[in-house]
């Protein structure tokens, strides 16, 4: 390591100013109510998705979309979706932990790839293919809603923002599961772009934000 | 850290006498103006006092104040689109606050070194900063900035190669 090179003086120290500025700016945060801690944000987070998936197949139940028959046959590719869900959500939110943002990531692929592979030939329809991706966007649109402002509480981090909109998307994915039979491709094409997309919005609007912290 | 956990505000206070300056140091090495350091000072404990559950039991408490710190510095170096003053050896007649104490014998050297510095890019000049003047192993560099600690590596052998190549042009 060529480490020999000559780096500047120590600089000037703080002002005394910009110190009790900085006190005081401290002391002023000290009075207000402590924070929720990180894993109230992940069970806030988790509760989201795991109950905006209750509530559509709750409805699409009572209305008589689909039955329970039917959620019995989607049961392994529904609890895989709310599992990735809360394991991302987690991975997403705590404090460090790169290995384990990485390691989701894969577990969100896989995900991806079971549930293309779980719908095989599928049943046809007549609606029009974007009505599925459109849906999906706008259902997972609300916990990436508050993953946005739980991402604001602690450092950017791009991949930390990527698993954060993939935890959110996944509440999409599980209305594909309900809503629509079509086959493999339909889902590949239709079902994981909405997924994606629900993503990159999470990621592109957390990285505008200020964010109300800055600690990893 | 763990005393204000456990609920003991004046924690804090201790903490702030213990290392506000130390940050602020590293602050203004990494931006390179001390207006600006001033203010990510401020900002950086307030995000200690935003995200204390954040910290976890066992850590060592100064590389993750400059893991706060050096985050808050990035980011704001990012979204102003800032460029960092490069003090030029040919006098343009604009004066500027020297950001370094006038401790070094040779006051044109001093300039040079400072200029050089502040032209490496932000990310290697936080490594170099780290290790060369913090003492941190480039494991701790790798774990405070979410890197592996072969990227951690690389970045500061690339600071270093990049600092001696502008120190032997200016020379």
């Amino acid at each position: 390591m060529t480490n020999d090179v000559p780096l500047p003086p120590a600089p000037k120290p703080a002002s005394n100013d910009a110190l009790a500025k900085a006190r005081a700016a401290m002391r002023g945060e000290l009075t207000k109510r402590r924070p929720a801690s990180w894993k109230a944000s992940v069970a806030k987070a988790s509760g989201t998705i795991i109950g905006l998936c209750v509530a559509v197949a709750g409805v699409m139940l009572t209305v008589g979309a689909c039955t329970l028959d039917f959620l019995s046959t989607r049961a392994v590719t529904l609890a895989a979706l709310i599992t990735v869900g809360v394991v991302t959500t987690w991975a997403s939110l705590r404090p460090q932990g790169r290995v384990g943002r990485i390691a989701s990531v894969g577990l969100v692929v896989l995900a991806a790839v079971l549930l293309v592979l779980m719908r095989g030939a599928g049943t046809p329809s007549e609606s029009p293919h974007w009505v599925c991706t459109v849906s999906h966007f706008a259902v997972g649109l609300a916990p990436a809603a508050v993953v946005i402002l739980l991402l604001r509480g602690m450092a950017p981090n791009r991949l930390r923002s990527i698993v954060a909109g993939l935890a959110a998307g996944t509440t999409g994915a599980f209305v594909g599961e309900l809503a629509c039979a079509k086959p493999a491709g339909h889902v590949a094409v239709f079902h994981l772009s909405a997924w994606v997309a629900v993503a990159l919005v999470v990621t592109l609007v957390s990285s505008r934000l200020t964010p109300r912290s800055y600690a990893p | 850290m763990e005393r204000y956990q456990e609920g003991d505000a004046g924690a804090m206070e201790v903490l702030f006498d213990r290392h506000a300056s130390g940050v602020h140091a590293f602050l203004a090495r990494m931006v390179q103006d001390r207006t600006l350091a001033d203010d990510l000072l401020q900002t950086t404990f307030l995000s200690v006092v935003r995200s204390a559950d954040r910290y976890q039991r066992g850590l060592k408490l100064v590389p993750w104040l400059l893991t706060i710190a050096g985050n808050a510095a990035r980011d704001t170096l990012r979204k102003k689109k800032l460029q960092v003053e490069v003090l030029h050896d040919d006098d343009d007649g604009v004066p500027v606050e020297p950001s370094v104490e006038p401790a070094m014998s040779d006051p044109g050297q001093r300039r040079r070194i400072e200029a050089a510095f502040a032209q490496l890019p932000a990310q290697q000049r936080e490594c170099v900063i780290l290790h060369k003047l913090e003492g941190l192993s480039f494991e701790q560099i790798a774990q405070m900035l979410d890197i592996t600690e072969t990227a951690a590596r690389i970045r500061a052998h690339r600071g270093y190669e990049k600092l001696r190549e502008l120190l032997e042009e200016k020379n």
